[in-house]
């Protein structure tokens, strides 16, 4: 292990984590997003999963002297929803000085490639099979290797994957043989691989609790009142402990949060955050420790109110 | 009893020792087949070397000869085994009572709980502790920590060795206060230098590696403790064949309970959950299935109540059921926070 500590802090650009500039949430992640692993953003619609993405290819980009990473980014939109406006608003909102020139500004926005696959077919025009996602994802990896890409974002993974099947193999096994990929991926080519998710509301079937568990009467009722609130991430519990580390978007109370909720390296903090035009802004770098599972949960109150843009919400 | 007093001429105990076997008690347990092997030599000579030397043993009239079978252990001899070994602490004092002083070495114990409950760190955590010297307490030894989901993150584990190593000189500083000879010289590189790290990318790669760290726990005959990050994860991605699976997974079971016992090492699985239909309700239950429950000789479940980190007792033969509530701290693993206000009111 200690070779491997070495190895990492020698050779890699700023030991191996990507700085996000939102100082808080560096600092609680050991430095950033950190290298070989996957990070997952999960949270409601609107709360500014995308944002952060176009951030974080924004500052892959950037030369070294300004804390990117110098390479290449591949953007995986299955949603449609990658704006170059909006990048380059960041950018220019963000580093002023590097995006003045315009030259700079085309070289940047020229190092992200965007892959917009419809469906999975716009990659082979082959008969719908397992066949059709293991060549494109081959070549990704493929083309990771050629340009030096240095930065892999997937937005959003649950929109990639259901967007396949209609018949046939259960969901289940594709995303199992999706994950290993990535995951192979990442290790292999050492770079920050960034999925986002959506979420689902939680039905009142699902328990979280183990048979050794005994639930009062009055727990079960306070549960029903609060699964109608609740969401869940997507793509289920084989992916939840498959993603290494999972930041969790919320809305609570009217303010944006940006939570640590599965992290080895961090401790559970919670940093309320607004989306501006230089992308997205933590309210306070020191985050709200929260105990117990509570920082798994993904809240959705007052969400209508921030996400209309009416004004008065804005501070 | 001594090697050299046993009557078998000189190569032979001269190959005996040059393997390693000094006294009667290391290869009285063995097979003449193994022995030969390790020795290079036939298989009835070593049957004879381990006749003279049960002979010689009973005659020394120490108590509780080998076995009658070859190979067989009496239930004596093995309760000694086991008060030599100290057991692996978790650095949690309520987790470490409840699992009667620690993880036990010639064990498999399989800890399994929902993501983000604490499963990489208590690995990370136990593959610190089994190097805590044994004047403090510990094993001495080293780590074999396999990963199969890359979760396993260089930073925290020096963070862990380094609050290890604090923990360690306070303890040393309130027990010996004049033991000068016992200066901590450890560092943390050291601790992390003696966790060997492997990295399986599929599961025949994990089988493979498996039936490798035969061979290398005898060339590394100090490691302790062997970690494995977690089982389930390359079985559960797209296994078309639900019967290979079980093999592939018994078998793996018991190369791994073998290791245990012949290298006398703990091992540790980590698991991860699944939802099961039972009793007209969904809940949750440690992954890989009812077959693979029985490979295990100890079961942790991790799981939230409330507000706090638990770990239940789910099997042991030798343990009861008890659940005990730990925290994980930048630390790493330690005593739940509501317990520590209790002493410091004290």
């Amino acid at each position: 292990a200690l070779s491997l500590m070495e190895l990492r802090v020698q050779n890699e650009h700023l030991a191996g984590h990507l700085p996000t500039h939102m100082k808080g949430l560096d600092e609680a992640l050991c430095g950033g997003i950190p290298f070989g692993v996957l990070t997952e953003l999960v949270g409601p619609a609107g709360i500014g999963k995308t944002q952060f993405c176009l951030k974080l290819s924004l500052l892959a980009s950037l030369p070294a002297i300004y804390g990117g990473l110098d390479g290449h980014v591949m953007y995986i939109d299955v949603e449609s929803k990658f704006s170059s406006r909006r990048l380059i608003e960041i950018g220019v909102k963000s580093f002023p000085e590097i995006f003045q020139r315009k030259e700079m500004a085309q070289e940047m926005a020229g190092r992200i490639h965007v892959l917009r696959p419809a469906s999975l077919s716009e990659f082979t025009e082959s008969e719908p099979s397992v066949i059709k996602i293991v060549t494109s994802l081959q070549q990704i990896k493929v083309s990771l290797l050629q340009n030096q890409v240095k930065l892999l974002v997937i937005d959003s993974m649950a929109a990639l994957v259901t967007g396949e099947f209609e018949h046939g193999a259960p969901r289940q096994n594709t995303l199992g043989w999706h994950v290993s990929f990535i995951k192979s991926l990442a290790e292999f080519s050492r770079i920050p691989v960034v999925v986002t998710n959506q979420v689902r509301s939680q039905s009142r079937d699902e328990t979280c609790h183990y048979f050794f568990q005994v639930q009062s009467w009055n727990e079960t009722i306070e549960d029903r009142t609060r699964h109608d609130s609740h969401l869940v991430a997507a793509l289920g519990i084989n992916w939840a402990h498959a993603v290494t580390i999972r930041l969790v978007l919320e809305a609570k109370s009217g303010q944006r949060f940006i939570k640590v909720a599965k992290s080895p390296i961090s401790p559970p903090l919670a940093f309320p955050f607004n989306i501006t035009s230089s992308g997205i802004l933590l309210l306070s770098d020191d985050g709200i420790e929260l105990t117990g599972p509570d920082i798994n949960a993904i809240h959705c109150q007052g969400h209508n109110d921030i996400i209309n843009f009416g004004g008065e919400s804005l501070q | 009893m001594e090697v050299g007093r046993l009557p078998i001429s000189a190569s032979q105990r001269s190959k005996l020792i040059a393997a390693g076997y000094t006294t009667l008690s290391s290869f009285s347990s063995l097979s003449p087949s193994h022995l030969a092997r390790d020795l290079k030599i036939s298989d009835n000579e070593a049957a004879e070397i381990m006749r003279v030397a049960s002979h010689g043993h009973r005659l020394d009239g120490s108590a509780g000869g080998c076995g009658t079978v070859n190979g067989a252990q009496t239930a004596w001899d093995m309760l000694h085994e086991e008060e030599m070994f100290p057991r692996i602490t978790t650095s949690c004092e309520d987790l470490d009572n409840i699992l009667g002083g620690g993880i036990n070495c010639k064990e498999v114990t399989e800890i399994g709980g929902v993501p983000g409950i604490g499963k990489t760190q208590l690995g990370i955590q136990l593959a610190i502790n089994v190097q805590i010297p044994v004047d403090y307490g510990g094993l001495g030894g080293k780590a074999i920590y396999i990963d199969t989901e890359g979760s396993f993150m260089v930073e925290r584990a020096l963070q862990i060795a380094e609050a290890c190593i604090e923990d360690m000189s306070e303890c040393g500083g309130l027990l010996r206060k004049d033991f000068q000879a016992c200066q901590l010289k450890m560092h943390p590189n050291n601790i992390l230098e003696n966790i060997f790290y492997f990295r399986v990318c599929s599961y025949t790669e994990q089988i493979a590696l498996i039936n490798y760290l035969d061979k290398f726990i005898s060339e590394h005959k100090d490691v302790k403790i062997v970690i494995v990050d977690s089982v389930t994860f390359h079985f559960r991605q797209d296994f078309d064949d639900m019967a290979l699976r079980t093999r592939l997974l018994s078998g793996m079971a018991l190369k791994l309970m073998k290791l245990a016992k012949d290298f006398s090492l703990a091992v540790v699985l980590l698991n991860q959950v699944t939802t099961k239909y039972i009793d007209g309700s969904f809940q949750l239950t440690l992954a890989l299935g009812d077959s693979w429950s029985h490979s295990c000789t100890n079961r942790v479940i991790l799981y939230w109540n409330g507000n706090e980190r638990y770990a239940y007792i789910d099997k042991s033969p030798s343990l009861r059921s008890a659940s005990a509530p730990y925290s994980v701290t930048s630390k790493g693993i330690r005593n739940s926070a509501s317990n520590c206000k209790r002493i410091k009111m004290m």
